[in-house]
Parts: structure tokens; C-alpha cells; sequence
């Protein structure tokens, strides 16, 4: 056990993104900031006779025969659903996002060895970068709405209003969501590089927070579906309901996760990116870049592009080789997680 | 149809090609009838050039087909799926190669369940007056005859805009199916607003569409 003088087999990191749970409402455009026309949205359950619309769940995808002949089947189900009233034209998702500074310190590590290793990498990277590309892009992602996910998809008009809640330092933006993409960063927006700014300070800071609330508006049209996040159900019984959607206090919700998974969608660095037919656009930053709905993982080990690879050399003082490597790893810890290895 | 342009779906966690077709199809349909020719009838075709693909039934490619440059640039198709620009890759018009085969895409028409009971029903209730039997004993002759509801052709999934208009609260989706028919020569007919061959019973009065 000598010979591995600097492996820390506890080690984790706190995440410093930390997204409330994303609540939804219904308004109208036009009255999009007078909140007293906005009514929280409620699920409703609907008795269907379904037909199978998802094909990709990978049992039945095997078997080309089973999965269509899954189609139109008399299959009735209960589901939830969620919906704007008929008169209402605007989804409105409201959530709180907290940015945390400390990356420079492991929540909980077992080696003094490769703390301080540690440390020196993450200063020496603040010190060059201060954490401005990856401020950008999570800020490029708050511009672009990406958090809205499926409800963002084809719509009229999107607006998100960014608000800094600091008692000191307030600050407000607002962002045409349709005029920012979500398949690449590059975007030199005014707004967006002064609201990554804010985003890059507090996290390279050494204690220091930024607080910011979100209300993002959408007009997709009167009575369309919206689509909160969907439950997962491990006992799905017959009869029982087959799908169930996310609601806290009888307000239609998307999971926390849900949002910090988008906000988070910044990995364009992986190798398949740029090839036009195997590219799944940004990726959400994950140790080995898993797609877990596309059942795909693009930075596998033995490509030598994952975390563990990369976060090995570089946290004892290895160089990487390209910056946008650097980017990554950094953006790993800012996710947080346990990366622990066995000192055996 | 000696010109073409591809469409292609970019699907994302959380965002499925089936979510993205239905989104994508409803642009197109409403981009056709608003150019359209006749009542109920395009010049412009569409094709599934990945129709049947191992991953997913539909591919993930949409072909717009015309006999005239101008009527695909006329279309413009960009500015309907303006929207959607995130989500899909349009290319330039091209030239259809020579080398091409023939197929046919139409729309299936497929009963469900609960209306093959009603139309089971509506004609034992025919029969029995007719034969003077009990409904029972007409039912039970029926079926054995009785059309099943399984259909395992591709679908995307509308929403009649129609029906929309009329009662936005009451607008409900239908599965579109769409079937592939391979005519081995090029045949001319005519494209309803879906982009589809209208459907005609005999093969032979199908429209075609060059497939490479």
C-alpha cells in the first residue's frame, strides 16, 4: 500500500449547481408579467386506450417483430397528464438555481498527499481560466432554456428572465430564448458573457454564492400538453396507473435533477461530437459521458477520454493536453459526485 | 419528381424521434396544404428514405420530392419548421440520381378496437332483423370472422387542426400509419396533403417516388 502514497480512497465533492424543483403554471402571453394571471397547473388523470408511441425501450427494440406488433392493441390505461387551461397560451416554469464557490476543497478526502496535489491543479486552473468557459455555457443554457426540455420544442416565443438575488449585488437579464441554440456555444451575447461572469466568480471564489431565480415563459399554444417530469415507477401493476407525473403541493413539477441534468449540458469535447452522424449534440457533463436515453456512454474508458483517465493525471500534476480536457474535468467537479478508488 | 430535399430529426435526451416526427410531420402537413394544388392534393411528395430501420420504424429522415425546383424553393420549407430549427438539419435542393428505384408510401387506414366491436355489433343487429334470429347467435356466428385490430405498420402521431379550431379543449390525436409499397417502375398519381400516394385499392393506380 506504499507504493500508492497520494490515493485518496474517500473522496467526493459537493455539488456546486444546485437547482430548486422546476414548478409550473399557466398564463398568457401577453400577460406573462402580471403574476396575478398566473394559476398553478394541476395533473389530471386520464383513462386512454393507448397504443405503444415510446419504441426505444431496448427490451422490445431487440425484437423488431414485438415491437410493432405492440401497436394498437386494445390496451387501456390510466395516465397522468398535464395541459394548459383552454384559455391560457403560456407555460411559465419557475425554479431557483444556487451557485457555490469551494471546488478548491474535496468535501471529504483521506490523503493529505493528494490534497494538496489536488489543490494546486484546481488553482493553477482557476488562476488561468477563472472558470469563464464553463460560466458561459451554463449560462448560455439558462439563455437558450434548454431546462424546459420537450416543452421547448416547437415553441412560438420564449422568454427567461434571470434574476441575481444577492442582498448586495442585484442584477437582472432577460434572454429571447429562440435566438440561442442549443447544438453549440459559440455566442458572444453581451448579456450572456455578463451573467456567465457572475456565474464564473462564484465558483472560482473560495466561500462566496450567487443566487439566482428563473421564470422562464413559453407560449406554446391555448390548451397544448406540457410536460413535467415523469416518475419513475419500479412496481407498475396491472391496473394500476401506468405513468406518473411529478407534482409537489398540487403544483405540476419538474425534478431538480431534471434541471441541473440541462444545465449541465455543456460536454461538447467528447470525441464523436463533431461527427455529424454520430453526434448527440452537448452532452450532459458525466464521468463517462452516459446518454442513459439514447443507452449510449461517449467517453468510454477504453477510449482513455473518461473522467477517471483524465482526473488521475491531472490532479497529481500532469499536464493534459488540450485545455478543453481541463474544461471537462473541472466541470465534473463542479457536478460533484464520489470518486473515491481503492487504494488496494 | 426530379428534385428533392432531406430533412433530418436531431433527437436529444429526453426529446424521442417519435416526439420529434409528430412535431416535424404537423409543420409539413400544414406547410402542403397551404401550397397545395387542388383540393386535397400536392405536388409535392414526401418520402421515408430510412423507412424500417433497425433503431426506429421511421428512420430519422424526412425527403420532400417535386417535379420542379421552384416548386420546393417555392415551399420554403425552412420558414415552416422555423421553430423547430433546433431540432432539425435541413439540406439544399437536389437533383434525384438516376439510378433510383420505385416505391409508394400511403396511408393505412386502421380501425381500432373499440370500433370494430361497434361496427360488429351494428351489423348483427342488421343481420338479426334480417334473419329473424336472436343477436346472440348472430354475434357468435360474427366472430369468427371478426377483423383483428393489430397493425404493425410505422405511425406518427397528429392532431387534427380542424378539430382544434372548432373545440381547442376537445382536439385529440390520431396515429398516422404509413405504409411502404414497392411498384418496381416509376407510376404517376396523385399526392394528397400528407405527402402520401392517394390510396387507391389495385397498385397499379399508386403514385410513386424515386427511392435512393
Amino acid at each position: 500500500m506504499a507504493k500508492n502514497q497520494d490515493t485518496a480512497s474517500v473522496l467526493a465533492f459537493e455539488k456546486k449547481l444546485v437547482p430548486s424543483d422546476g414548478y409550473l403554471y399557466g398564463t398568457q402571453w401577453e400577460e406573462r408579467n402580471n403574476s396575478a394571471s398566473q394559476t398553478a397547473l394541476q395533473l389530471s388523470e386520464k383513462s386512454v386506450r393507448g397504443t405503444i408511441s415510446n419504441r426505444l425501450k431496448a427490451a422490445i427494440k431487440s425484437d423488431p417483430v414485438k415491437l410493432n406488433a405492440e401497436v394498437e392493441k386494445a390496451n387501456l390505461q390510466t395516465v397522468d397528464s398535464c395541459a394548459l387551461a383552454p384559455e391560457q397560451d403560456t407555460l411559465k416554469l419557475h425554479f431557483t438555481l444556487k451557485v457555490l464557490g469551494g471546488v478548491q476543497k474535496p468535501s471529504a478526502c483521506n490523503n493529505a498527499l493528494f490534497k494538496e496535489s489536488y489543490a494546486q491543479a484546481v488553482n493553477s486552473y482557476i488562476e488561468k481560466e477563472s472558470f469563464k468557459e464553463l460560466g458561459k455555457r451554463y449560462a448560455l443554457n439558462l439563455a437558450n432554456a434548454r431546462f424546459l426540455w420537450r416543452n421547448r420544442v416547437g415553441a412560438e416565443n420564449i422568454e427567461v428572465q434571470v434574476n441575481a438575488l444577492n442582498k448586495d449585488n442585484k442584477q437582472s437579464w432577460v434572454f429571447d430564448a429562440t435566438k440561442f441554440s442549443t447544438r453549440h456555444f459559440e455566442n458572444e451575447d453581451k448579456q450572456v458573457i455578463e451573467l456567465g461572469d457572475r456565474i464564473a466568480a462564484a465558483l472560482a471564489s473560495e466561500a462566496d454564492f450567487l443566487m439566482l431565480e428563473i421564470n422562464c415563459f413559453v407560449q406554446v399554444g391555448k390548451a397544448q400538453e406540457v410536460y413535467p417530469s415523469e416518475e419513475l415507477v419500479l412496481d407498475k401493476g396491472k391496473g394500476k396507473k401506468s405513468k406518473i407525473l411529478y407534482s409537489v403541493n398540487d403544483i405540476a413539477a419538474m425534478h431538480s435533477q431534471k434541471l441541473g441534468n440541462a444545465l449541465r449540458s455543456i460536454d461538447t469535447w467528447y470525441p464523436e461530437f463533431d461527427d455529424a452522424e454520430k453526434s448527440a449534440g452537448p452532452i450532459a457533463i458525466e464521468p463517462y459521458g452516459a446518454v442513459t436515453n439514447l443507452g449510449k456512454a461517449y467517453r468510454t474508458p477504453k477510449d482513455k477520454q473518461d473522467f477517471y483517465t483524465f482526473f488521475d493525471k491531472w490532479a497529481r500534476g500532469t499536464a493534459l493536453e488540450r485545455i478543453e480536457d481541463e474544461h471537462y474535468v473541472m466541470a465534473i467537479l463542479v457536478r460533484g459526485g464520489v470518486f473515491g478508488e481503492s487504494d488496494k | 419528381m426530379k428534385y428533392y430535399l432531406d430533412i433530418t430529426l436531431l433527437p436529444e435526451a429526453d426529446i424521442t424521434l417519435g416526439f420529434l416526427w409528430q412535431k416535424v410531420y404537423q409543420q409539413v402537413h400544414i406547410a402542403l396544404v397551404e401550397n397545395k394544388i387542388s383540393e386535397h392534393q400536392s405536388a409535392i411528395a414526401v418520402s421515408f428514405p430510412r423507412y424500417g430501420e433497425y433503431a426506429f420504424p421511421l428512420g430519422n429522415q424526412l425527403r420532400l420530392l417535386a417535379n420542379e425546383e421552384s416548386q420546393l424553393s417555392q415551399l420554403n420549407i425552412s420558414k415552416w419548421l422555423n421553430r423547430l430549427e433546433d431540432y432539425v438539419h435541413i439540406k439544399s435542393i437536389k437533383p434525384v440520381p438516376d439510378n433510383a428505384t420505385h416505391v409508394a408510401f400511403v396511408r393505412q387506414q386502421v380501425k381500432g378496437e373499440a370500433r370494430v366491436e361497434k361496427d360488429m355489433l351494428s351489423k348483427a343487429q342488421r343481420w338479426a332483423e334480417k334473419s329473424g334470429q336472436p343477436l346472440d347467435t348472430c354475434l357468435t356466428e360474427l366472430e369468427k370472422t371478426k377483423p383483428k385490430a393489430v397493425n404493425s405498420l410505422p405511425f406518427i402521431w397528429l392532431e387534427s387542426q380542424e378539430t382544434k379550431q372548432r373545440d381547442a379543449a376537445k382536439s385529440r390525436k390520431f396515429p398516422l400509419f404509413i405504409k411502404k409499397v414497392e411498384v418496381g417502375e416509376k407510376q404517376t398519381g396523385i399526392f394528397n396533403c400528407y405527402g402520401l400516394s392517394v390510396n387507391h385499392n389495385n397498385k397499379e393506380n399508386l403514385a410513386s417516388i424515386p427511392q435512393f
